[in-house]
């Protein structure tokens, strides 16, 4: 049984106008103790209201939704609030206190829970060293960079010391350098701490660099979902190529479109290599093997933990039986391939 | 030479003193029951709205027609209409007295609302947090959202208390007492022009102390 269980889960909003959206759409989750689960999708996907019912701000229509075997979805009020004391949250927009200082942000759950004064102090003081704040304990938050905001948003969710951390696009505010940080922040509280931590985005650079496993949301319902390495390598929905292609440089429609007209024999693949063969010299030995000229259009290496992920963007020349063979050949070495030639149709009408 | 400018303003001092007195007694008394009943208000107002803390319709819809039928009565109309309430309230329904009752009945619709536009200010997403903690309702409002509205509260204070300086002046030319009672007596109906003259100088100076006063409370508060 998994830690978080999440079973045909479904979410309707009513909005003004009376008019009805069905947010989620029957959601499938399963999350280990101890993931660090991405939820990748674009705007208004349904990943906000996904991550809101796990703690409660938002209550599904049907579904099943378990923490640690405990069904959250039948919850009470008072139960409610128990159980939001046990996951931290945290936002895109920080949603600190202006009135209060970076301290007194942090001490705000601890004071709730009635803690005494020399309790909370320690607390803080201990929460100060994990973000690398201690200097600004008496800054307010409109002398803060983003990144600081972040941070103290991360020690106040905290500070109830919770198993489960959810994170709403925490990163989206901020710039590239400034989110490597907060993230490898996110991934040390994951390792020191062992909070399980999910986490909303819709860039996959972030699920490339801090999850373990992904989930990719579209209009409402998972539409693949593994874990990143499995995703990365062997991605299956056109959704899912689409994020990767901020991964993986592509060419673009236009200039695979060019390409179609010039050679309409060539064929356009993009391969993916995995493990070793990311490294190995596969395409020298198959261009060799199998008289055909591989081109290269775009190629870089990325690494997903300690995976090394290769992909190369190519064109392939030669007679049709021997880019056969050859492409027979790549799959012995486990190579991903993905024809990238659009239906000639298609291309005609572009043209 | 000042003497002979304003001669009027001499030999009426006391009763002027007098009248300035009445206003700021007037002030302060609606203002303190005005501001209180005001912020209870208009806190409810915010937490009972949709999507509020409380979300009550009923209630919240209720307190919306209420305080729409009073800001829509002009105060002059409304002083009128309270004079037998306010008497059965207070015993009498003039002199400082019965000006008071209309002062706080006139400006409590005002303050509600400017109450809650400054609640309304304070970023959801901050009450949406909160709530992500397990923090309860009741002590979101006190020690979130009223300390959060800090700055916009002291705003809200201040335009009224100002508002009520206008409305005490009219207030006091029904009822008699106050700083407009004096004008109109005075300056007005017997044409002693330097009297309206020093009446009007002091009320912009005392209007501007207020008004810059606050801003620096507020400014001091808000970070
Ligand atoms: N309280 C609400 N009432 C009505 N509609 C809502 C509500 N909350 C969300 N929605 C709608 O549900 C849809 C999904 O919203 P959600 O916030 O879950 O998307 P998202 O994937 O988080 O998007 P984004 O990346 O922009 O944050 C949107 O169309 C939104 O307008
Ligand atoms: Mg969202």
């Amino acid at each position: 049984m998994s830690y978080i269980e999440i079973r045909g889960v479904t979410k309707t909003f009513i909005n003004a106008n009376k008019e009805e959206t069905q947010v989620l759409k029957g959601i499938d989750l399963d999350i280990k103790k101890g993931d660090i689960y991405g939820i990748i999708g674009f705007s208004g996907a349904g990943k906000s209201t996904l991550i809101r019912c796990i703690n409660g701000l938002d209550k599904p229509d049907s579904g099943s939704i378990k923490i640690n075997g405990k069904e959250v979805t039948s919850l009470d009020e008072k139960g409610l609030m128990l159980l939001r004391e046990k996951i931290g949250m945290i936002f895109q927009h920080f949603n600190l206190l202006r009135s209060k200082n970076v301290y007194d942000n942090i001490a705000l759950p601890l004071r709730y829970k009635k803690r005494s004064p020399d309790a909370i102090r320690d607390k803080v003081d201990e929460l100060l060293r994990i973000v690398g704040l201690t200097e600004k304990k008496k800054s307010f938050p409109s002398q803060l960079s983003g990144g600081q905001k972040q941070r103290v948003a991360i020690a106040r969710s905290l500070a109830a010391e919770p198993a489960i951390l959810l994170s709403d696009e925490a990163t989206s505010a901020l710039d590239p350098q400034t989110t490597d940080s907060i993230l490898d922040l996110l991934a040390v509280l994951n390792q020191k701490l062992g909070i399980t931590i999910i986490l909303i985005t819709h860039q996959m650079n972030v699920i490339q660099r801090i999850c373990n496993k992904v989930a990719i949301i579209d209009d409402g319902r998972i539409v693949e979902k593994g874990s990143t390495f499995e995703v990365f390598s062997h991605p299956k929905q056109r959704i899912t190529k689409k994020f990767l292609e901020s991964i993986f440089r592509a060419p673009s429609e236009k200039e695979i479109c060019e390409l179609q007209k010039e050679n309409p024999e060539d064929e356009i693949l993009h391969l993916i290599f995995t493990g070793n063969k990311a490294k190995q010299s596969v395409i020298s030995d198959v261009t060799r093997s199998h008289h055909v000229d591989i081109n290269i259009l775009y190629g870089s290496i990325e690494y997903v933990g300690d995976q090394p992920i290769g992909s190369l963007f190519v064109t392939v020349h030669g007679n049709p039986f021997d880019i056969l063979s050859a492409k027979k050949s790549l799959q012995n070495y486990s190579v991903e391939i993905e024809d990238l030639r659009g239906d000639p149709d298609d291309t005609a009408a572009i043209a | 030479m000042i003497q002979q400018l304003l001669p009027n303003v001499f030999e009426y001092a006391e009763d002027m003193y007098k009248a300035f007195g009445e206003t700021l007694i007037m002030v302060l008394i609606s203002g303190s029951i005005g501001l209180l009943s005001g912020l209870l208000l208009g806190i409810i107002l915010v937490i009972t709205a949709d999507g509020g803390l409380y979300e009550n319709k009923p209630l919240h819809k209720i307190l919306e027609t209420v305080i729409n039928i009073f800001r829509s009565i002009p105060f002059v109309i409304l002083v009128a209409l309270l004079v037998s309430f306010t008497r059965a309230l207070v015993g009498t329904s003039i002199g400082i007295k019965g000006a008071i009752v209309p002062m706080v009945v006139g400006i409590v619709p005002f303050i509600s609302r400017l109450i809650e536009q400054a609640l309304l200010e304070v970023d959801n997403g901050v009450i949406e947090a909160a709530k992500a903690m397990g923090i309860s309702k009741s002590y979101i409002v006190f020690h979130i959202l009223i300390p959060e509205a800090r700055p916009g509260l002291i705003r809200s204070f201040v335009t009224a208390t100002i508002s009520l300086i206008g409305l005490s002046a009219m207030a006091g030319t029904v009822g008699g007492g106050g700083i407009g009672s004096f004008a109109v007596r005075y300056g007005y109906s017997r044409y002693m022009n330097d009297i309206t003259f020093v009446t009007v100088v002091i009320l912009i100076l005392g209007v501007n102390i207020i008004q810059s006063l606050g801003n620096r409370v507020a400014i001091k508060i808000s970070h």
